[in-house]
């Protein structure tokens, strides 16, 4: 099945291992940061295949509810698609804007298509598609406009 | 043919070795030939390269599977040595069972840190104590030993045992803040989680304490592990201030710049590419990155 194009102003997910975030010392203040190779396909996977196609995310506005609540569906849904069926309780949810996925690739000379992956089973899951595993300025153009939450918040 | 069949080939023996102490000076931790893999040894103790220290042994961590690992100096293959090294001495060991169970066959030439330089160790079968290695109470390496014979006993992460030794040489030459911040991150790195286990290279994890060394006004960066298993190190000061090293055992390293550029619409200059640990630096200068690197 062809995947939706997600619209510009609605949001994606990507869901951060605990090695690509850390906390930043900025002259605003200490804010958590993504690395931007979490925007980056794999260069090779699955392995011996060759570069990942896209970067796997999922559609923030596929669920309903406050931020909160929506991002515990985003969370159930990885969860649900791994292997390991658990999302580790140190990652974080990395939200980013679509436009600004676009204004990004853009600004990096490319244009990339956000949209699902068609998969009816797992409606919300999506990719950035378009980038290669070499794009650091772009990747790293996105990773600055992500704002994470951590997936297991304190105060659910 | 078996891991251990091999090694009885090339070393003519099948040592049950934990740890070897070095008894000439002058090692460090480094990338394996030319297929960038992570450092098979590293060294204990203080600068190496000052007389007094030269008095004080390095012991060389074998990780904490007792299984297997062997130790052998040997003259590695022409071929395999970078232009001009000549032919020098060289260490490889393996442990099958842990990480780096399937590396053994590449492992036969290793690149050291900075030179290529002979080694001599003494092998140890038994945990290390202070007593048997005559080391002065209190002394550096007395605290390194201290720490990697609890650490093996405990029976924590190999990995993270490695890495805590390369940072505890590091407090001779960096800040302490430094040194106590990464290893806090590794500490955080390597607690067990439910996804699969972490792996990070020793060898990228020495090219970064490299960089650091050449700057002690250098504020501890963020640390990030990439899917290669290199440690990604990024100073941050605002969306326009960001430079960033992908640190590779090698000591080749990617890195990217962000900085102020009026002069461009956004004001923003921006630019990634592939460099030296040696080199990158300079590029870090160029882009005036080093003072908010700093503290």
């Amino acid at each position: 099945m062809t995947g939706q194009i997600i619209p510009a102003d609605n949001h994606v997910v990507r869901t951060v291992g605990k090695e690509k975030w850390d906390e930043v010392q900025m002259e605003s203040g200490t804010k958590v940061r993504i690395a931007n190779d979490e925007f980056l396909p794999r260069e090779d996977h699955p392995p011996g295949t060759g570069p990942e196609e896209s970067v796997s995310v999922d559609w923030l506005e596929y669920f309903s509810g406050t931020l909160p609540i929506q991002l515990r569906q985003v969370r159930d849904a990885v969860a649900a698609r791994r292997p390991s069926g658990k999302v580790g309780k140190q990652a974080q949810l990395a939200v980013v804007v679509v436009g600004d996925v676009h204004a990004a690739a853009k600004k990096g000379g490319k244009q990339v298509r956000v949209k699902t992956t068609g998969d009816e089973t797992d409606p919300s899951h999506s990719g950035i598609y378009g980038l290669g595993p070499y794009d650091h300025i772009i990747s790293q153009e996105i990773a600055l406009r992500a704002v994470a939450y951590p997936a297991y918040p304190a105060n659910p | 043919m078996e891991t251990a069949e091999i090694a009885q080939q090339i070393l003519g023996k099948q040592a049950r070795i934990k740890h070897a102490v070095a008894v000439a000076s002058a090692v460090a931790s480094g990338s394996v030939g030319d297929d960038e893999q992570p450092a098979s040894y590293f060294t204990i103790g203080q600068d190496y390269t000052t007389s007094e220290n030269q008095k004080q042994p390095m012991v060389v961590d074998l990780g904490s599977d007792s299984t297997l690992g062997s130790i052998v100096i040997l003259v590695p293959s022409a071929g395999m040595l970078p232009p001009e090294s000549g032919q020098i001495e060289a260490a490889v060991y393996f442990s099958p069972g842990s990480w780096q169970s399937d590396v053994f066959e590449r492992w036969n030439v290793v690149s050291l840190f900075e030179g290529w330089r002979p080694t001599l160790f003494r092998e140890y079968t038994e945990d290390l104590e202070k007593e048997d290695l005559e080391v002065d109470e209190g002394s550096p390496a007395a605290g390194t030993i201290d720490q990697l014979t609890n650490e093996l006993r405990s029976g924590s992460d190999p990995q993270l045992a490695q890495i805590s030794a390369q940072l505890e040489t590091a407090k001779s030459y960096l800040p302490s803040r430094t040194v106590d911040r990464l290893k806090r991150r590794f500490e955080f790195l390597f607690e067990p989680e439910e996804e699969e286990e972490i792996r990070i290279s020793p060898g990228s994890v020495a090219q970064l304490l490299r960089f650091l060394r050449q700057d002690r006004k250098f504020r501890c960066p963020s640390i990030f592990i990439t899917d290669r298993q290199n440690v990604k190190a990024i100073w941050q000061a605002s969306e326009n201030k960001i430079f960033w090293i992908e640190f590779e055992p090698s000591g080749d390293v990617t890195y990217l710049a962000f900085f102020p550029n009026e002069k461009r619409s956004d004001g923003v200059e921006r630019q990634s590419a592939l460099s030296t640990v040696e080199d990158v630096l300079d590029r870090a200068k160029q882009a005036g990155a080093v003072s908010w690197m700093r503290k």
